[in-house]
């Protein structure tokens, strides 16, 4: 698809502010909706992976302060996984550049069907598992407590699994690397189910740590030119204007609902990012 | 209002006042506030200066070529390439040094977020987490001066 440069900038910023108002309203950083919307308007992978970069980092740093303040992030979970995603991180960046774009397209698609299934999974109820604490997190003093305003209740919980958690973060951390996203999809799911924290504070706490995983490889995709101001700029600001309408729609609207609408654009952009991995060329 | 009064009123009222979060292990209330503080300003600084860099596009019309998207990675681009007039530039207000100058302040937040909380963990005496924020963060300046510096040439 070729445009002529205001139509193209109208189409990119609309569609980063939907990416960033549905990725807060699901938890996400939104990468994965800008990836697959920048391949679908013909700009180079490879520039898209470095705009979605920039946009998390955006998204992270705007839902962070918010959730720091209500202290539903925990600092030290936060802490203790970020030395796993952050390795896993450069790690992943440092292989994408021996990737091609058709690998890098599959492997994209990959990663947002696995996200949906992840969601379906999780479902509206989740709460967290209450499980054994682990040793190490006992030591750490990693458990923590919140005030669940919709609830009024303070909610106390434990963190087990930590061995588990700590290496799935470094896959999310990996991926976030590999495709410039910020793997929220993976972590929250990933606190949730293994390390059994309440959905509330796994999300707070994933988005206390997309950012810092971003950054951990966003030097290198600078270095490489993937980070054009023309492509990352309005998409940062559109995808921050965007996190700010979902985080005040997030109140109004039905979980379910906006699950629903998330996993069926999921699959949707799963089916554009395999489209072009077949007809992009393995450059 | 004393927490006294403020428990007759909520008696009164017979419904809950929203109480604060408890202050649990890992929870320094005065640093926490700071620390989102810092993420809130900055981001909005951010957010500014992305927005002058896309009006200040608009008007120059310097950004049409990314728009059309005729434009690929170019390893060492700038401002690493051209680092000397990088600032001789953003003086000067071009959209390119405009916007790659809030791009650059916008990687810096995630660091000055870890930063934050080491400095949350030091005044709590806790250096097992004082330690590990450390680490994250030479890992993440170590990844950063490796691209920089390593990976593109």
């Amino acid at each position: 698809m070729t445009l002529a440069p205001i139509p193209f900038l109208s189409l990119l910023f609309g569609g980063s502010i939907v990416a960033g108002a549905l990725g807060a309203l699901v938890g996400v950083g939104g990468g994965i909706i800008i990836v697959p919307l920048l391949t679908l308007l013909g700009v180079d992978v490879r520039l898209a992976l470095g705009a979605s970069l920039i946009s998390v980092i955006a998204t992270s740093s705007g839902a962070a302060a918010a959730y720091v303040q209500d202290r539903l992030t925990n600092l030290r979970v936060a802490i203790f996984l970020e030395m796993f995603t952050s390795t896993g991180a450069l790690s992943g960046a440092v292989i994408q550049g021996f990737a091609s774009t058709r690998v890098l397209s599959f492997v994209f698609a990959g990663i947002l069907l696995l996200s949906g299934v992840g969601m379906l999974l999780r479902g509206p109820a989740a709460k967290g598992q209450v499980g054994k604490p682990d040793p190490w997190a006992k030591r750490l003093r990693m458990e923590g407590e919140f005030h669940d305003r919709a609830t009024g209740r303070d909610v106390p919980y434990q963190v087990s699994h930590l061995a588990l958690g700590s290496g799935l973060m470094f896959v999310a951390g990996n991926v976030s690397g590999l495709l410039g996203i910020g793997s929220g999809a993976l972590k929250v799911p990933a606190m949730d189910l293994a390390l059994g924290m309440p959905i509330k504070a796994s999300s707070a706490t994933s988005d206390f740590m997309i950012g810092v995983t971003a950054a951990a490889s966003a030097g290198i995709y600078f270095a490489r030119g993937q980070i054009q101001p023309a492509i990352a700029a309005p998409v940062a600001l559109g995808v921050l204007l965007g996190s700010l309408v979902g985080t005040r729609l997030l109140g109004r609207l039905k979980s379910g609902w906006v699950r629903g609408v998330f996993i069926a654009v999921l699959c949707a952009m799963a089916a554009q990012m395999v489209l072009h991995g077949l007809f992009a060329g393995s450059a | 209002m004393s927490g006294g009064a403020e428990r007759l009123r909520e008696g009164l009222r017979g419904t809950p006042l929203p109480r604060p979060a408890p202050t649990a292990p890992g929870h320094s209330p005065n640093l926490e506030v700071a620390l989102g503080q810092t993420l809130r300003w900055g981001t909005v600084i951010v957010g500014a200066l992305l927005a002058v860099a896309l009006a200040l596009a608009l008007v120059d019309g310097g950004w049409a070529n990314g728009w059309t998207h005729a434009v690929a990675p170019s390893p060492g681009s700038p401002p690493f390439a051209h680092l000397g007039h990088f600032w001789e530039r953003l003086i000067d207000l071009e959209p390119d040094a405009v916007g790659i100058f809030a791009l650059l302040v916008l990687l810096v937040l995630p660091p000055a977020r870890v930063l934050l909380a080491a400095g949350i963990f030091f005044e709590e005496g806790d250096h097992r987490y004082l330690a590990f924020s450390l680490i994250t963060l030479a890992i993440v300046l170590a990844s950063n001066l490796l691209g920089i510096f390593v990976l593109h040439r």
